[in-house]
C-alpha cells in the first residue's frame, strides 16, 4: 500500500504537480520508510538526466557565454584587487586579499600590486610621496584595466569602482497618464531600489519575484527589495500569485504580509492603513505588535490599523480589483509611438528594392547586403532585386490596423534583405527598446533532423559603421530553439521548441544601459499565446551579462532553407505597446 | 577520461596558470558534460542547471592557482560543482512554500547529505543511457514526446489517442523501469570496480 502511495507521490512531485496535501502525505509517508528517500533521490535524478539526454544543449555556445562571464568576472577582480590595495594603502599596508596565480601574470597589475607588498613608501602612507605614489598607482592600474578589458563601458568601470550601479528589483509594465515627483518610467523600464512618489495617473510595477502592483496617484512608496516595499501614503493593490507568497507592505502603521492572493492597501497621511482581501489571504500585524499578534484576514474581509499600536478594527469591503482597475485605465496601442515600421503594404509581385520605400522610421528603400558587408547569397537569389510581395499567406490572430494586405515572402535559399533605420538602437546609453516581427514558418515537422540546407530565419540589427562588430541577432536556431546572438561570440538559447507552420509573432526587447549591464529577452508567441496589455513575466530567453555599446542602426533580414517562409508587420519602438498588435485606443 | 584527455586537461590548466585566460575554454569543452551531469543529478526541481554550471567554471577559473597540476583535476571541479549545487539548494529552500509544495524536507535533506559527501561522479547518466537502448519503441515516443517535445501528459494522450491517466500510468512504469536497470547496472559496476 505504502509503495503504491509512494509511485503516486513520486509521480506528482516528478512533474511538478504536488499539491499541499500531496507533499505533506509524502513526508510523513517518507518519515515512516526512510528507505524510500534514497529511491525518491536517485529517481528525482534520473529524472533529471532524462531531460539532460532529450534536450538540445548547444555545448559550444554554452561555453562561449562561460568564457564571456569569466571575461566580465576578471574585469571585476581588477576592481577588486585596485580597492584592496588602495584599502591596504589607506591604513597603512598589511596582507591583504591573496591574489590568484593566473592574474599576477598580468603584466600591469602585478607591476600594481609588487609596488604595493614590497615599497616601504606605501607602507608609510602619510605625506607627499605617499599620494603621489596613489594617484601614479591609480592611473597605472585604471590603463592596466582598459587595456585588459578594454570591451567593457568605460562610465560602467568606473561607476562600478564608485560602487553606484543601483539594484533592479522589477520593471515597469504600465504607465497611463503618470506624474512622477522626479523623473519619469517608461514602459518596460527597470525599477531600482529607492523612493517614488506618483503625483498623479496610474503605474503597474512587476517585481522579478512576480508580484505585480498598482499604483494610484497620489502615492509615496519605497521599494525596498523584490519582495517588500514601504508605502508613507497613497493606494496601492498587490496580486502575488502562489509562487509569489510573502510579499512584505510595510506602512507607517502596519506590517502586511500577502499569503497567496490579492488585496489592497490604502494609507492616509497619517499613516491609518486600511487592508482589504479581495483575494485569498493576508496577514496584517500593527507594527509595534508582536510578531505572534498578526491577524490573518480571508478573502471579502478589511481591516483599519489606526496606528503603530492599535489593534486592527473590521470595515466594509469595497476595494476595486487589480484587473478591473487596469481595464479601466484602457490600455491601448501606442503605434504612435513606434521608431520604424514596415507593413510591406505593396501590391503582389515583385517590387524593385529601389522602390520599396514605404514605412516609417527608415533611410532608404530595402537592399541586399553590399560586397563589405559579405554579399555571399546563394546562387539562386543573388540575382534577386525585389522585393516578393505576397497577399493572404498567414494567419493573423492579431489585431492589425488597415488589414493584413503585404507580405514579404523569401524564396527557398538564402536571402538577405537590409534596411538603415533614421533611429538607432544606441546601446551606449540608457535605453528601452522593443521590436515584434510576424514569421509564417513553412512545416518543418517532418524535416529530417540532418537535411541541409539548415532551416533558420534571423532578425539581426547592427551597425552601418560596423557591420562585423557588435550586433543583436533574433531567431530561431536550426534546432528549432528560440536565440539571441550578440555579434561577439556570445549567445544565449532556449531549451524550447519554436512552433513551425503557423504564424508566430517574434517579439524582442533590449534595455540598453550606459552603466552595467543590458538585458535582451526574446519570445516567440504562437497563434494561440494571448497578448497581454504589458509584456509577460516568461521570455523564452534572457540575456546573462552582456554588456554592448554599438549604435545599432541596420535591420537585416536573413531566411535560408528548403521553403519559403513569408515576414510581416516589423515594428521598432520604446514600449510593449508601440509594437504589440493590440485594439487601438478608443 | 581517458589518458590522452588527461594530458590535454593539464596542458590547458598548465597555461591557464601562467595566465592564458582564452585557454580555460579548452577545460570547459572537457569538462563541461560531466559537470554538467553531476550538477543536473544533484539539483532539486526548481533549480537553474545552466545558472550553476557557470558558476562552477567561472569559480574554477579563479581558484585554478589553488589547483596543484599532476592531481585529480574533476574531483577538485566536482568539489566546486557540489559548493555551488549546495548554494542553490540552500537558496531554494528559502523559497516560502518549497516544502509544502515541491519537494518534500526529506528528498532535499538527503540531496544535501550526498552533496556533503565524499561522492565524487557515478556512471547514472551513462547507463540511464543504455538503459533507454532496451527500452521499446512505443515507450520511448512517450519519453520522447515528455521529455525532448516537453509535452504535458494531457498532450501525449491527445496526440495518441490514449487517455490522459492511462499516460501518466505508462511514464510511470517507463521511469520504474529505467530505474530497477539503472540500479542493476550500478550494483554490478560498484561490485566489479571494489
Amino acid at each position: 500500500m505504502d509503495r503504491e502511495r509512494f509511485e503516486v507521490l513520486l509521480d506528482l512531485m516528478i512533474e511538478g504537480d504536488l499539491s499541499r496535501q500531496d507533499c505533506g502525505e509524502f513526508e510523513e509517508l517518507l518519515s515512516r520508510k526512510p528507505e524510500l528517500v534514497v529511491e525518491a533521490n536517485d529517481r528525482l535524478a534520473e529524472h533529471r538526466l532524462l531531460g539532460m539526454i532529450y534536450q538540445p544543449f548547444e555545448s559550444s555556445e554554452f561555453a562561449d557565454s562561460v568564457m564571456q562571464a569569466i571575461s566580465i568576472e576578471d574585469g571585476k577582480l581588477v576592481n577588486t584587487i585596485y580597492d584592496t590595495v588602495i584599502q591596504q594603502n589607506s591604513f597603512g599596508g598589511g596582507s591583504g586579499k591573496s591574489i590568484p596565480l593566473q592574474y599576477q601574470n598580468l603584466s600591469a597589475s602585478k607591476q600594481c600590486i609588487g609596488d604595493d607588498h614590497d615599497s616601504s613608501l606605501l607602507s608609510h602612507s602619510r605625506g607627499m610621496w605617499a599620494l603621489l605614489a596613489t594617484v601614479l598607482f591609480m592611473l597605472v592600474c585604471t590603463l592596466a584595466a582598459i587595456i585588459q578589458f578594454g570591451s567593457f563601458k568605460s562610465n560602467d568601470r568606473l561607476a562600478r569602482i564608485q560602487g553606484n550601479i543601483p539594484k533592479m528589483i522589477g520593471t515597469v509594465l504600465l504607465s497611463q497618464d503618470s506624474i512622477w515627483e522626479t523623473g519619469a518610467f517608461v514602459e518596460g523600464a527597470r525599477l531600482p531600489t529607492g523612493n517614488f512618489h506618483l503625483k498623479s495617473g496610474l503605474a503597474v510595477f512587476r517585481f522579478d519575484g512576480g508580484v505585480e502592483i498598482v499604483l494610484r496617484g497620489s502615492t509615496k512608496l519605497e521599494l525596498i527589495s523584490a519582495g517588500s516595499i514601504a508605502v508613507e501614503y497613497g493606494n496601492v493593490i498587490v496580486r502575488a500569485e502562489d509562487a509569489a507568497t510573502g510579499f512584505k507592505v510595510i506602512t507607517p502603521s502596519s506590517e502586511v504580509i500577502d499569503l497567496g492572493t490579492e488585496f489592497s492597501l490604502t494609507v492616509n497621511p497619517t499613516g491609518e492603513t486600511e487592508v482589504d482581501v479581495l483575494e485569498g489571504e493576508v496577514s496584517v500585524r500593527p507594527l509595534n505588535a508582536r510578531k505572534d499578534q498578526k491577524k490573518v484576514l480571508s478573502e471579502g474581509n478589511a481591516v483599519v490599523v489606526d496606528s503603530a499600536e492599535s489593534k486592527p478594527r473590521a470595515t466594509r469591503s469595497s476595494s476595486e480589483r487589480f484587473d478591473m482597475l487596469i481595464a479601466e485605465s484602457n490600455p491601448a496601442a501606442r503605434a504612435d509611438l513606434m521608431y520604424a515600421y514596415e507593413g510591406f503594404f505593396y501590391e503582389p509581385g515583385p517590387v524593385a528594392l529601389a522602390e520599396s520605400t514605404r514605412g516609417k522610421g527608415w533611410v532608404g528603400p530595402w537592399r541586399k547586403r553590399t560586397d563589405s558587408e559579405g554579399a555571399l547569397e546563394e546562387p539562386e537569389t543573388a540575382g534577386n532585386d525585389s522585393l516578393d510581395i505576397v497577399h493572404g499567406q498567414m494567419n493573423v490572430t492579431w489585431p492589425i490596423p488597415g488589414g493584413e494586405l503585404g507580405m514579404l515572402r523569401f524564396p527557398a535559399g538564402k536571402t538577405f534583405r537590409a534596411r538603415q533605420m533614421e533611429r538607432s538602437i544606441d546601446l551606449s546609453q540608457d535605453g528601452v527598446y522593443f521590436f515584434s516581427l510576424m514569421v509564417r514558418e513553412p512545416d518543418l515537422s517532418d524535416r529530417p533532423a540532418k537535411a541541409r540546407p539548415r532551416e533558420s530565419m534571423r532578425l539581426t540589427f547592427r551597425s552601418t559603421e560596423d557591420y562585423f562588430g557588435e550586433a543583436l541577432s533574433f531567431g530561431i536556431s536550426q534546432r528549432q530553439n528560440p536565440q539571441i546572438k550578440t555579434g561577439i561570440g556570445v549567445g544565449f538559447y532556449s531549451p524550447a521548441k519554436s512552433p513551425s507552420d503557423q504564424t508566430t509573432l517574434w517579439v524582442g526587447k533590449i534595455i540598453a544601459r550606459a552603466n552595467g549591464e543590458d538585458e535582451v529577452s526574446f519570445r516567440v508567441f504562437s497563434e494561440s499565446d494571448p497578448l497581454g496589455y504589458a509584456e509577460p513575466f516568461v521570455w523564452h530567453v534572457n540575456s546573462r551579462k552582456l554588456e554592448l555599446s554599438a549604435k545599432l542602426d541596420l535591420v537585416l533580414l536573413t531566411s535560408t532553407g528548403l521553403a519559403p517562409r513569408v515576414v510581416d508587420e516589423l515594428r521598432i519602438g520604446p514600449t510593449w505597446r508601440s509594437v504589440i498588435p493590440m485594439k487601438e485606443a478608443k | 577520461m581517458d589518458s590522452h584527455k588527461i594530458r590535454q586537461l593539464e596542458s590547458f590548466i598548465e597555461k591557464v596558470q601562467h595566465g592564458s585566460r582564452e585557454e580555460f575554454r579548452g577545460i570547459v569543452d572537457l569538462c563541461l558534460q560531466e559537470v554538467r551531469a553531476f550538477v543536473t543529478r544533484r539539483s532539486l526541481p526548481g533549480s537553474d542547471i545552466d545558472d550553476v554550471v557557470q558558476r562552477v567554471f567561472i569559480e574554477a577559473y579563479q581558484r585554478i592557482g589553488d589547483y596543484k597540476l599532476g592531481s585529480e583535476f574533476m574531483a577538485w571541479l566536482i568539489s566546486i560543482a557540489k559548493y555551488q549545487a549546495m548554494m542553490e539548494s540552500s537558496k531554494l529552500r528559502r523559497l516560502a512554500d518549497y516544502h509544502s509544495r515541491y519537494v518534500p524536507r526529506a528528498v532535499a535533506d538527503e540531496n544535501e547529505r550526498r552533496l556533503s559527501n565524499h561522492e565524487i561522479g557515478d556512471q547514472r547518466l551513462s547507463y540511464l543511457k543504455e538503459c533507454l537502448q532496451k527500452i521499446p519503441i512505443g515507450g520511448r515516443e512517450i519519453l520522447d514526446r515528455r521529455y525532448q517535445k516537453n509535452e504535458s501528459s494531457k498532450d501525449i494522450a491527445t496526440a495518441l489517442k490514449r487517455s490522459d491517466g492511462a499516460v501518466r500510468k505508462q511514464l510511470s512504469l517507463l521511469r520504474k523501469t529505467l530505474h530497477e536497470c539503472v540500479s542493476q547496472k550500478m550494483t554490478m559496476g560498484n561490485s566489479y570496480g571494489s
